[in-house]
C-alpha cells in the first residue's frame, strides 16, 4: 500500500511539474502585426512572480520529499 | 525474495527519477526567471542588420542619473509577435540591430528589461524617473562616446506604441529607449503600458 501511495504522489509531483513548467516557461503571447512595423518589444516579467515561485516551491518539496524517503527509508 | 529486492530498486529508481526531475525543474526556474530568459528571434523579411564598424558598433549604454552601465546585445524581432527583441538576461540592454546605429541620422532604439520573473529590479526598472535634459551616453567599440539628451518621455499602451513614427524619425541623430511599464496584463503576460524615452545626440568624442 505504502509503495503504491509512493509511486503515485510521484507520478502526480513529476506531472504537475512539468505542466506548471510549461506554463511558466511559454513565451508571451502578443498580437501578430500584419505590417513590417514591429511591434514595441515586451521588455518585463514580473507578473509572472506568483508562478515562478509556486513552481520554485513545488520542486523543491519534491526534492526534499524524495530526499528524505531516500535517506530515511528502511528495508522491508 | 527477488521479487522484493526488484520492488526495493524500482521505489528507490522511480524516486530518485522524480527527485531528479524536480531539481532539474527547480534550477530552470530559479536560472530562467532571476539570470537567462532568452526569447526565440527572427530577422525581418528583407531587412539586414545595420552595418557597424568599430568606430560605430555599440557597446555600453550609460545613465549616470540612474546608475545605469550595462552591456548592449544586438537582437532582431521577437519570434511570437514580430516585436522588436529583447536582452536573454535582465542587466543587459537591447539594440535592434535591424534599425538605425546610435548615433546615424534616424532613429536607434534601445529596450531593457523592468523587472525578472521574482519581481526584481531590472536593468530598466528605474528609467520612468528620467527626466527631459538628463544625459546618456553609448560608448562604441573604438571607444567613442557619444552624448544624447532626453528631449521627452511618454508612456504609451502596449498595443498602442506609435513604432512606425519612432522607426520613421529621420531628421536628425535620435536615440530611443523602450522598456514596460504601467500594470501587469495577466492574459497576455506582458505589461499594459511601453515607456518611450525619447532623446537626441548632442555631441561625439
Amino acid at each position: 500500500m505504502r509503495k503504491i501511495l509512493v509511486r503515485i504522489l510521484g507520478s502526480v509531483f513529476v506531472a504537475t511539474s512539468l505542466v506548471l513548467g510549461l506554463a511558466a516557461t511559454a513565451a508571451a503571447q502578443t498580437t501578430t502585426y500584419a505590417t513590417t512595423t514591429p511591434g514595441a518589444p515586451n521588455t518585463g516579467a514580473g507578473g509572472d512572480v506568483a508562478m515562478n515561485i509556486l513552481l520554485l516551491c513545488v520542486s523543491a518539496v519534491v526534492v526534499l520529499a524524495g530526499a528524505s524517503y531516500l535517506v530515511f527509508r528502511r528495508p522491508h | 525474495m527477488w521479487s522484493s529486492l526488484f520492488h526495493r530498486r524500482i521505489d528507490v529508481l522511480v524516486t530518485i527519477l522524480v527527485v531528479g526531475v524536480a531539481a532539474g525543474m527547480f534550477v530552470a526556474t530559479a536560472v530562467h526567471a532571476v539570470w537567462f530568459a532568452p526569447e526565440l528571434q527572427v530577422a525581418p523579411s528583407g531587412i539586414a542588420p545595420a552595418t557597424t564598424t568599430p568606430q560605430s558598433a555599440p557597446v555600453r549604454l550609460i545613465i549616470p542619473s540612474l546608475g545605469i552601465d550595462a552591456n548592449i546585445q544586438y537582437v532582431g524581432l521577437s519570434y511570437i509577435g514580430h516585436n522588436i527583441g529583447v536582452p536573454n538576461n535582465f542587466i543587459d540592454v537591447a539594440w535592434y540591430k535591424y534599425g538605425t546605429v546610435p548615433g546615424e541620422q534616424g532613429t536607434a532604439i534601445i529596450d531593457g528589461h523592468v523587472d525578472n520573473g521574482l519581481s526584481l529590479a531590472g536593468v530598466f526598472k528605474h528609467l520612468n524617473t528620467i527626466t527631459p535634459g538628463a544625459h546618456i551616453y553609448v560608448l562604441t567599440q573604438s571607444g567613442k562616446k557619444l552624448q544624447f539628451v532626453v528631449t521627452d518621455v511618454q508612456s504609451y499602451p502596449y498595443q498602442s506604441v506609435p513604432m512606425g513614427e519612432i522607426l520613421s524619425a529621420n531628421d536628425a541623430a535620435r536615440l530611443d529607449l523602450i522598456t514596460c511599464d504601467g500594470g501587469w496584463v495577466a492574459g497576455q503576460r506582458t505589461y499594459d503600458h511601453r515607456l518611450v524615452v525619447y532623446t537626441e545626440l548632442q555631441s561625439s568624442s
